[in-house]
């Protein structure tokens, strides 16, 4: 039975769709039917189409004779398109049945309407209107007399009135007469800088014709989106640059490079001459956004908006979160709009709303979808409240307030609180921390520091401090300079022999100094002599036995040292001679004399590069 | 009349001696905030600015006196003084995030490097230095006079010279901060393209929010808010002045 059954189910099924198709396809037969150009003069060919949609193997059209209009055979064509929409691919297939048609005297001509007879029935086909102008028309108006610009543009706003904030078009349109060929590129400059935000692209709407003063115009439209940054009265000017395509002159004599090969010919025929133009003044007055009625969460959003808020899950534990999901969708500064502000803050931990989704669909339609934790703090909750979207609608010019909820929901106590989840964005609630002092929000006072100080300047720029920073370098330099030093004496004898000199001949000094105050004449000189043969001996670097009046005679010949100092030397070597070999002055003061004199004598030579 | 001469002196030194002394004034600060009188506490804590006392713990309550008064520009720009004189301290940096986010302040971000380097005052990073230096010329000083110990002084030496070189970029990135230092806006403020009062309006700031000054001008300032920049009036900034 269950198998019958599960059999019975794609039949029937298939059954539904073929049907389905069948309606489909039966109610989507159509016929457009278009005339272009509506507006031409005598002579000029236009087209009458037939667009037919959704029939195998169209019947043909069927146009009657029209007098006054020569009607051709009609050019078939079968087209299909895949579009695209929302994210779905669709299949189009039509077949157009084209007439061209001359007409031949002027006057208004109607086509249609016609019945349209089809193998599923007949669809009947509005009339269509064309203007049929003589080419000798006069180009003056009836009531001014004023001829019109052959190529003139105008500037007009598709919105009245137009508020702060307010996105809106500004439609630009190019009236060229039909005998004025103009390129398609334009540039626009002279858009105002401030007040308003304008849209860098230009949208190309559908050209037209008309008839001014007699004369046919071809129009080409162009709108641009515009949103007023703030309220006051605004001039716009734009000015216009385009190109007016012109035949080249022919000169008389054909020259080897008007050969199409050099440029001339087909490709070398024409020539584009800039054209500025300049539309009359706009006065623009931009309104600001009424203070009456203006709703409490009102954020800025100006346009016409749908609002939609969602919640899930509908049941959920004390202290678990809920998502209320919010979208914003329509036509206007949908960047201005925000989500409304959640109007409870006492039962439930809110979080802030985070923007999911953000973009303009084509045709300006915004979208933005937040998402925004809230999490109910007791059990006796039993619904969300309801959440209000506000916005001023330009074209009611009124505010509007759209309201979802409340939302019921279904609470279960919780054993313990849950923490909280951790998300991306800013806690409006914060909890109390526990590790440190609280002052119910922020924390409490701090004790006074240990130690009271003034504020002084930065250590690194004082001074003092800086000077201080030199104490390691000065001791590491003296410390290097006594360990050159000694180094260099250690390998040099005669530098440290001579380096020593004084120092050891103050060992004698000394000893004769002892003898003089004990008035002991052998122990003076003895002294004195130890002393000399100390000083010369490390001075001149002389082995001790060397060391003579001689020696030290010879050793100064070549220095500085004066004849005086040579003299005194000589007289300390003689008095220690005479001492010892047949004795000589013992007088104490002559002694002291004697004794100071070879002081002096060392310290001088110590002077003395020898 | 003889008496009270000598009476007026005492009562002038005592009443001298008792405000000269800061721990005092700070005591009666913290009382007068905690009964709720917070025009009192304010003004005591300014006092301590006033008398040279610019320590962290200064700033920090002065800033909860201006936080409960409402005056959060003012608060944050306090706590931020607290947290570049003491820059590890948690609490002054949780009363700052705090103030910040009532608000909806912006704050400039600082690059990460200095950030880390900026969590070390710069009187610390100076005697790091100052201990590095001393350290290498004791080092050189040793090595020269004990050769036979070289191997170790040069590894010793290594570590120092390290921990001077980090110490000179914590302190560059300290030089970084004065050459454009930061200012917290005192009140809301909308910043303007020229330092005109007719200037156009970039963008608006709102109170608290913490920029940094690339320009002055005569009674303008320059501000750079994360690569947005416009003029706004001195008086509407405070420019931190992180103590010694």
């Amino acid at each position: 039975m269950n198998k019958r059954h599960h059999q019975g189910k794609p039949s029937i099924r298939l059954i539904v769709l073929m049907l389905l198709s069948a309606a489909t396809w039966v109610t989507a037969a159509m016929v457009e039917f278009d005339v272009q150009p509506q507006v031409l003069r005598v002579g000029e060919a236009g087209r009458a189409t037939f667009t037919i949609r959704g029939l195998n193997n169209p019947p043909t059209p069927p146009v009657t004779a029209i007098q006054g209009l020569e009607i051709y055979q009609p050019q078939v064509g079968q087209r299909s398109n895949i579009n695209r929409v929302n994210g779905k691919s669709i299949k189009d297939s039509y077949v157009t049945y084209t007439y061209r048609f001359v007409p031949q005297q002027p006057g208004k001509f109607s086509f249609g309407p016609y019945n349209y007879k089809t193998n599923q029935g007949v669809i009947a086909i509005p009339a269509k209107e064309i203007e049929v102008i003589a080419n000798n028309t006069t180009r003056k108006t009836a009531d001014s007399g004023e001829a019109q610009a052959p190529v003139f543009a105008e500037l007009m706003v598709l919105s009245d009135p137009v508020y702060e904030q307010q996105q809106f078009y500004l439609q630009m349109s190019i009236y060229s007469r039909s005998s004025v060929s103009i390129d398609r590129s334009i540039e626009v400059s002279n858009m105002p800088e401030t007040g308003f935000s304008i849209s860098r692209d230009m949208e190309t709407l559908a050209p037209g014709r008309e008839v001014l003063n007699n004369e046919v115009y071809d129009i080409r439209r162009y709108r641009v989106a515009v949103q007023a940054l703030t309220a006051g009265q605004f001039k716009i000017q734009p000015k216009i640059k385009l190109y007016v395509v012109k035949a080249r002159k022919q000169s008389r004599r054909r020259s080897p490079f008007d050969d199409p090969f050099f440029g001339g010919g087909i490709f070398g025929s024409a020539m584009r001459e800039p054209l500025e133009l300049s539309t009359d003044v706009l006065e623009l007055n931009i309104k600001p956004l009424p203070e009456e009625g203006r709703p409490e969460g009102f954020s800025g959003a100006v346009g016409t908006f749908r609002f939609d808020a969602q919640v899930t899950p509908r049941k959920v534990a004390v202290g678990e979160p809920l998502n209320l999901k919010m979208s914003i969708l329509g036509q206007g500064n949908i960047e201005q709009a925000m989500p409304p502000p959640f109007p409870n803050d006492k039962d439930f931990k809110i979080y802030e709303a985070q923007r999911l989704e953000s973009g303009t669909e084509p045709g300006g339609i915004g979208k933005k979808t937040y998402e925004q934790v809230i999490i109910p703090m007791h059990a006796d909750i039993t619904e969300l409240p309801a959440v209000a979207f506000s916005f001023f609608n330009p074209s009611e010019q009124r505010y509007k307030t759209i309201k979802r909820g409340p939302f019921p929901i279904v609470l279960d106590a919780a054993s313990e609180p849950t923490p909280a989840p951790v998300i991306a964005g800013t806690v409006t609630a914060d909890l109390p921390k526990k590790e440190i002092e609280v002052d119910k929000d922020i924390i409490f006072l701090v004790d006074a520091p240990e130690q009271w100080k003034k504020t002084s300047t930065a250590l690194y720029k004082n001074r003092t401090f800086l000077a201080t920073q030199l104490i390691p370098l000065f001791i590491l330099f003296t410390v290097l300079a006594i360990k050159i030093r000694r180094e260099s004496l250690n390998g040099n004898v005669a530098k440290a022999r001579r380096s020593k000199a004084l120092r050891s001949a103050e060992q004698g000094f000394k000893q004769a100094e002892k003898a003089l105050h004990d008035k002991n004449a052998d122990a003076f000189y003895d002294g004195l002599w130890m002393a000399l043969a100390n000083y010369f001996g490390n001075r001149l670097n002389l082995a001790p036995g060397e060391v003579a009046h001689e020696t030290v005679t010879n050793a100064c010949c070549n220095s500085t040292a004066s004849k005086q100092l040579l003299e005194a030397t000589e007289q300390l070597f003689t008095a220690c001679d005479h001492h010892r070999f047949g004795g000589g002055v013992t007088a104490i003061d002559d002694l002291r004399q004697l004794l100071t004199d070879a002081r002096k004598t060392a310290k001088s030579f110590e002077r003395i590069k020898l | 009349m003889k008496r009270l001469i000598p009476s007026i002196f005492a009562l002038v030194f005592t009443l001298t001696s008792t405000w000269a002394d800061p721990g005092q004034l700070f005591d009666k600060a913290g009382i007068a905030y905690t009964e709720g009188d917070l025009q009192l506490a304010i003004n005591s804590y300014d006092e301590l600015l006033k008398d040279g006392y610019h320590q962290a713990p200064v700033f920090f309550n002065l800033g909860n006196a201006h936080f409960r008064n409402g005056d959060n520009g003012v608060a944050i720009y306090n706590y931020k003084q607290a947290q570049r004189t003491e820059p590890r301290n948690s609490k002054y940096a949780a009363n700052l995030d705090y103030a910040l986010k009532q608000s909806n302040a912006l704050s400039s971000t600082e690059a990460l490097p200095a950030m880390l380097m900026r969590k070390v005052s710069s009187r610390e990073w100076t005697l790091t230095a100052s201990a590095s230096w001393c350290l290498l010329a004791l080092i050189g000083i040793a090595a020269s006079l004990l050769p036979q110990f070289r191997f170790l002084f040069k590894r010793i030496a290594l570590l120092a010279a390290t921990g001077l070189v980090i110490a000179l970029l914590g302190l560059y990135s300290w030089y970084l901060l004065q050459t454009k230092p930061e200012a917290v806006l005192l009140t809301t403020e909308q910043v303007l393209s020229a330092p005109l009062t007719k200037a156009k309006v970039l963008f608006e700031l709102p109170e608290g929010s913490i920029p940094r000054i690339t320009n002055q001008q005569a009674g303008w300032m320059e501000v750079d808010i994360d690569g947005k920049m416009g003029w706004l009036p001195s008086s509407s900034l405070g420019i931190i002045q992180p103590a010694n």
